[in-house]
C-alpha cells in the first residue's frame, strides 16, 4: 500500500491553530533575541575596543565560550543550571512567567552576540581611521567619532553577515523545543503525534522555515542594496 | 596665535621633527613647501594633537596644548583641519556632515543648524548640493563641503594638509578661491600645498622644509624669484610644471 500525502489533516481546525501559534513563537523568540544579540554584541564591541587588556581578555573568553560549547548545551544551563543559583521569589517569577521562554531567548540572544560582536569588529576594522580622525579634527571625543561616525558606517558594512548571524538565530530557536518553549518545531511534533502524519507535519515545518528564512534574505539584500555607501 | 618652540617628533626611530619653531600671527596665512616626507603635513598635525610630539611645545594662544588643562575636543573645534583626502562622512549628506558637530557637539537645534550649514555651504558656492550624499559630488566639491564643515565650526585657525593634491587639475582652482577668499576675510592659516601661484598670491611667508626642519623663510616674492636656498630653487623647479612659478 503506497503512502498518501495529505496536507488537509494536518492543516485544519486545532492542527493550523497549533501551526499558526508555533509561528508566533518561533518569530517573537527571534526578535526576543535577536534584540539582545545586538545590544550585547555592539556594548561587547565597545568594551573590546577600551585600551584596558583585562576587558579584551574578558570579552575573548565570552566570545570562546559561546562559539565553542554546543547551543543546546548552553541553553539547558540557561534553563536547568541558572535558575538554581537564583532566590526562590526570583525562581518562582520565572516559573509563573514564562521562564522557558525568557530563558531560552538569553542563551539564544547571548550566544548570537558573541557572533554579532565578532561581525561588528571586522566593520569597523575596515573603516579608514582617516573617519575617525576627521571626526576628532571637529571636536568629536572617542565616544562621540565612535558613536556619530564609525559605528554607523561599520554597522552598513556588517550588514550581510550580520543577516546570516539572523538566519542562523531565527533556525536555532528550534533548539527551544528542548526546553519545552511551544515554537515551531515543538508544535510540528505535537501535530505529528496527534496525528500520525508525520511527513505532511514536517513538509508543512519546511515550508514555513524556508518562507521566512527567504524573507529575512528578501530584507538583507533590500537594506544592503539602500545602504551601500559610496566614496568619501 | 599660534607657536611652534623646538618641536621634535619621532616615528620610531625615524625623525619627522626636528627642532622646528616658527610663529603664525592672527590673520596671517603661512604656506608650507618642501618634498614629501619633509614633515610639513606631521607639523600642522601637531597642533590639534593628531600627532603627539616628543620635545619642545607647540602653543595656541600662548597655551601648551600638551598641557592637561587643555581640553583637546574644544581646542580641535577652533582650529579647522582640512585633509588632502576630504574625509567627508559618506553615510551622511554634504548638509549631515556640516550639521554633525553643530547639533552633537554645540547643541544647536536642527533647523538652526541647518540653516548655519546652508549658509556655510552657500559660501563654498555649494548651496544647491545641500542634501548630495558625498559620493555623488566630485572631489572638488567634497574637499568644498569639508572646509564648509571646519568652517561651521567658527574656527580661530585653519589648516590645510594638501587640500589640493588628490584632485584632477580642472578642479583645484574652485578649491584655491575658497580658499582665497578665507585669507582675504582674515582667517588664519597654515597651508601644505604645492600651488606656488595660491603661496605667490596669498601667503605672509612661506616655510621650506626638508628633512624634519625649516630650511629657508621668508616672503614668497623673496624666495620663490631665485633668492632662496639652492636646494629650494631645485625643488621649485619639480613642482612648478613650468610657467605656473613666473606667471
Amino acid at each position: 500500500m503506497g503512502y498518501v500525502f495529505d496536507l488537509r489533516g494536518v492543516l485544519s481546525g486545532q492542527y493550523l491553530d497549533w501551526f499558526l501559534i508555533g509561528v508566533a513563537t518561533t518569530l517573537a523568540l527571534t526578535c526576543a533575541a535577536w534584540c539582545l544579540a545586538m545590544a550585547m554584541g555592539i556594548v561587547l564591541t565597545l568594551i573590546r575596543m577600551i585600551p584596558l587588556p583585562p576587558l579584551g581578555w574578558l570579552v575573548a573568553l565570552y566570545v570562546e565560550y559561546h562559539r565553542n560549547v554546543p547551543l543546546l548545551v548552553q541553553i539547558f544551563v540557561w534553563y536547568f543550571g541558572v535558575p538554581s543559583l537564583l532566590p526562590r521569589p526570583a525562581r518562582q517569577w520565572i516559573n509563573a512567567h514564562h521562564g522557558e521562554f525568557l530563558l531560552a531567548a538569553i542563551a539564544l540572544g547571548l550566544a548570537s552576540a558573541a557572533y554579532i560582536a565578532e561581525d561588528i569588529r571586522s566593520g569597523i576594522r575596515s573603516i579608514p581611521k582617516a573617519q575617525y580622525e576627521a571626526a576628532r579634527s571637529i571636536g568629536f571625543g572617542y565616544l562621540g567619532a565612535m558613536g556619530y561616525v564609525v559605528l554607523p558606517q561599520a554597522m552598513r558594512i556588517a550588514v550581510p553577515p550580520l543577516i546570516n548571524q539572523t538566519l542562523l538565530l531565527f533556525k536555532n530557536t528550534s533548539l527551544a523545543m528542548a526546553i519545552g518553549v511551544g515554537e515551531l518545531t515543538y508544535r510540528t511534533r505535537e501535530v505529528e503525534s496527534y496525528t500520525f502524519k508525520t511527513f505532511e507535519a514536517f513538509a508543512v515545518a519546511t515550508a514555513i522555515y524556508l518562507a521566512i528564512s527567504f524573507g529575512i534574505m528578501a530584507l538583507g539584500a533590500y537594506s544592503g542594496q539602500r545602504l551601500k555607501l559610496e566614496a568619501r | 596665535m599660534i607657536r611652534f618652540e623646538n618641536v621634535d617628533k619621532w616615528f620610531g626611530t625615524m625623525q619627522a621633527l626636528a627642532g622646528v619653531s616658527g610663529e603664525v600671527g592672527r590673520g596671517e596665512v603661512k604656506v608650507l613647501v618642501g618634498p614629501s616626507g619633509s614633515g610639513k603635513s606631521t607639523l600642522i598635525r601637531t597642533v590639534t594633537r593628531l600627532e603627539a610630539i616628543q620635545g619642545g611645545r607647540v602653543l595656541v594662544d600662548d597655551i601648551d596644548i600638551a598641557s592637561r588643562k587643555v581640553d583637546i575636543n574644544r581646542l580641535r573645534q577652533r582650529v579647522g583641519f582640512v585633509f588632502q583626502a576630504y574625509n567627508l562622512f559618506p553615510h551622511l549628506s554634504a548638509i549631515g556632515n556640516i550639521t554633525l558637530g553643530l547639533t552633537k557637539l554645540r547643541g544647536m537645534g536642527k533647523a538652526e543648524a541647518r540653516e548655519r550649514g546652508l549658509a556655510e555651504l552657500a559660501r563654498v558656492g555649494l548651496a544647491e548640493k545641500a542634501d548630495e550624499m558625498p559620493g555623488q559630488l566630485s572631489g572638488g566639491q567634497r574637499q568644498r563641503v569639508a572646509i564648509a564643515r571646519s568652517l561651521a565650526m567658527d574656527p580661530q585657525v585653519m589648516l590645510f594638509d594638501e587640500p589640493t593634491s588628490a584632485l584632477d587639475p580642472e578642479m583645484v582652482g574652485e578649491v584655491l578661491v575658497v580658499m582665497k577668499q578665507l585669507a582675504a576675510a582674515g582667517m588664519t592659516m597654515i597651508c601644505v600645498t604645492h600651488e606656488m601661484g595660491f603661496a605667490r598670491e596669498v601667503a605672509d611667508e612661506i616655510w621650506f622644509m626638508e628633512r624634519g626642519a625649516v630650511l629657508e623663510r621668508g616672503k614668497p616674492t623673496d624666495l620663490i624669484d631665485s633668492l632662496g636656498h639652492p636646494r629650494l630653487q631645485g625643488f621649485l623647479r619639480t613642482v612648478s610644471h613650468g610657467g605656473d612659478i613666473h606667471r
